[in-house]
This record gives C-alpha cells, sequence and structure tokens, in this order.
C-alpha cells in the first residue's frame, strides 16, 4: 500500500488524532485524495462490510458485535447449539440474520479448525486457523438468512458443523454440532 | 472500479451545471462520479452499515446537485466544503430512518448520475477473493473495515504489537486487492 492508502486506512480505523483528521477530511473534499486507489478503498470498506452482513466475511463474530448489529434495526434469530445432539433451527420466521453460538470447551487448544460439512459428515468446506482464548466457552457466529435458506435448499436432510483442534500430535475433534433446519412455507 | 482522470476542476463543472444544457448533464456526472469517493470514505468512518453509508451517499449527492442547480452554492471553488457541510447534515439524521429508506431504494432503483457515481463491488468476486485467505485474516479485516478498530485496539485483543497488526494489515488488504484486479494506479504512481 502507498503512504496515501495507508492513511486512508488509519483515518478507518480512528487512528488519527481529531486535527488529523479533520485536515485529512477538508483535503479528502478539495479533491486532494483523488484517484484509484481512494475509489478502491471506499468499494473495499462497503463491499467487506456487506460480506460482514451476509455472514460471508468470516466464521466467527462476537456477541458484542451482534448486539451492535441488532441496534442497527436488524432482526436477529439467536440459536445455541450443543455438541453430539441435533438442534432444529426454525427459519420460517421474519428475521435477517441467524446468530448462532456453538459450545465448546477449548482448554487446551492452540489451533482450531471448523469443518462444514453435509448430514453424513462429507466436508464441503474447512475454515482453518479461527481465532480464539483458551478460556472461551462459545464460538459464534452469524449469517444472513437468504444465504442460510440457500444452505439448506443444497443440504435439506441437515448440516454438521465440526471443530477440530489442530495439535503437534495430530488433530483432536472437539465437537461435532448438527442442525436441520425448518424452512418457511 | 476504475475512475475517469478528472478533466476540469470541481468548481469548473459547478459553473457547467449552473449554465444547465446537455453539459450540465456530462458536468453532473463528473461531479458525482468524483464526490462519491470522497463522500463514502467520509461516512464510512462514521457509518459502520454499509447500506446506510450507501443511501446516505446517494442523499448527499442529490442535495449537492440540488444546491448547486438552485444557486445555494455562492462560491464554486467552495464546493468540497459544501460538500463536507452536507454529509455532516445528513449523518445528523437517524440511522434507523436511513436503513428502513434503503431498503425501499433497494427496491424501486434509480438512474442518473448519482446511481452511476456508485460503482460496486461484486460481493460474489469478493467472496471468491476471501475464500484464499485465512480465518485469521479475514477477522482482521472485519476489525479493520467493519468494526473501525484502531491498530492498538486489535492489537491488543490479538496480543499483538501496534506496528505489526499494521504490517499485517497492509499485507492482507494488498492481498485482497491484488485478486480484486485493484490497486494498478498505485503501480503507475
Amino acid at each position: 500500500m502507498n503512504e496515501r492508502s495507508q492513511t486512508l486506512v488509519a483515518y478507518l480505523g480512528g487512528e488519527l488524532s481529531a486535527d488529523q483528521e479533520q485536515t485529512l477530511e477538508q483535503q479528502l473534499f478539495a479533491g486532494e485524495l483523488d484517484g484509484g486507489d481512494l475509489t478502491d478503498l471506499a468499494n473495499l470498506t462497503i463491499g467487506l462490510r456487506e460480506a460482514a452482513f451476509l455472514g460471508i466475511l468470516s466464521v466467527q463474530v462476537s456477541r458484542g458485535e451482534m448486539e451492535r448489529i441488532r441496534t442497527l434495526g436488524y432482526r436477529i434469530l439467536e440459536c445455541r447449539i450443543r455438541a453430539g445432539v441435533e438442534t432444529v433451527l426454525d427459519i420460517s420466521g421474519d428475521f435477517d440474520l441467524i446468530f448462532l453460538e456453538f459450545e465448546m470447551d477449548l482448554t487446551g487448544a492452540t489451533r482450531i479448525d471448523c469443518e462444514v460439512c453435509d448430514h453424513l459428515g462429507n466436508v464441503i468446506k474447512r475454515n482453518l486457523d479461527l481465532p480464539f482464548s483458551p478460556d472461551q466457552k462459545v464460538v459464534s457466529g452469524f449469517c444472513a438468512r437468504e444465504l442460510a435458506l440457500t444452505g439448506v435448499e443444497n443440504n435439506p436432510e441437515g448440516m454438521m458443523n465440526r471443530w477440530i483442534s489442530v495439535e503437534p500430535g495430530g488433530e483432536r475433534i472437539i465437537g461435532e454440532f448438527r442442525t436441520r433446519a425448518i424452512l418457511p412455507e | 472500479m476504475v475512475d475517469q482522470p478528472p478533466t476540469l476542476p470541481d468548481a469548473e463543472l459547478v459553473l457547467l451545471i449552473r449554465g444547465g444544457g446537455e453539459s450540465a448533464k456530462e458536468a453532473e456526472e463528473q461531479l458525482c462520479q468524483r464526490m462519491a469517493s470522497r463522500v463514502r470514505m467520509y461516512l464510512a468512518r462514521r457509518h459502520r452499515d454499509p447500506y446506510a453509508v450507501e443511501d446516505t451517499t446517494h442523499d448527499v449527492l442529490l442535495a449537492l446537485l440540488e444546491g448547486i442547480r438552485q444557486g445555494r452554492l455562492d462560491d464554486p471553488a467552495k464546493v468540497g466544503s459544501y460538500a463536507l457541510g452536507i454529509c455532516k447534515n445528513k449523518l445528523r439524521e437517524d440511522t434507523r430512518r436511513e436503513i428502513r429508506r434503503h431498503r425501499a431504494l433497494l427496491r424501486t432503483g434509480s438512474d442518473g448520475p448519482v446511481e452511476m457515481a456508485l460503482p460496486r463491488l461484486q460481493v460474489g468476486r469478493l467472496e471468491e477473493c476471501l475464500l484464499f485467505l485465512l480465518e485469521r485474516d479475514r477477522v482482521l479485516l472485519r476489525m479493520i473495515f467493519c468494526g473501525g478498530r484502531s491498530a492498538v485496539s486489535i492489537g491488543e485483543e490479538l496480543g499483538l504489537k501496534p506496528q505489526s497488526v499494521r504490517v499485517r494489515r497492509h499485507r492482507v488488504i494488498d492481498k485482497l486487492r491484488q485478486c480484486l484486479g485493484v490497486g494498478r494506479y498505485e503501480a503507475q504512481r
């Protein structure tokens, strides 16, 4: 990234002082920062936020972030999912996003992966090296309702998330979380 | 994602818009295209909701054109400050109302210079590029672009020094931009 892009990213992250921010905004509207990288970064920011709202930017989102999203007016369906049992998700209601909380014990884990599987346990996709803290008891994530509906249509018999601890001696399954959805009529 | 190279200064575009006619239409398009990235960047710093940013950007650009057409901008050279002032006013409006209005706008759609001024990333293409990143990097991107988090604050959460966060931040943004095929302007400078 060039210096201008770095400054704009710092601006987005709130790293500039009030004076620096004011100066940058004056330069911005005077056209002094115009160019392809300004357009690119503006597009990237909006695109990534949209991807985050759709649940395709990353698997994980904290409860705090979810609460902030709720204050923006989004309707959220919350589900708590436990390992070893099938959780039925009723997605027939009127909402925008699904917030899922997977209960698990991460004690001793140093790296965790998550496999998204069909109902037979065949891996569809594996997410590598998810950030976590060892004292965490719940890992949460969300996705948009439309995305969930597509997932259910492709896997009508249910899906499974397999969480794996990757350790020096091999891999250990932390838990397998099965879900089956009830669709709108 | 390609900007047209600026041909006329902002102030001259304002004069053309005031003059009316066919050249005013072209000037409106150029001014909106130029202002859109500035406005979106400014709003993205304050609004976390992408739809609210887009919605408010439309509002700002419409208000800007309306102000120019109706002669409310005395000095054409001050069009940048005028646009900034409109942004600040719009931000005072209620976020919830903006989201509801955006949803209605999405259904109706519209044409004209304001619509043309907002080039969008295809979320599908972005999703493909995101698949090439580690989840750790995707989380970092979300913290930066969606959470508006500073390197210090991210570093505290991830147990990293702010400088290391900055280095990772630059790498991952570059990687993503490369995949999306953007950033060609930097190479030219």
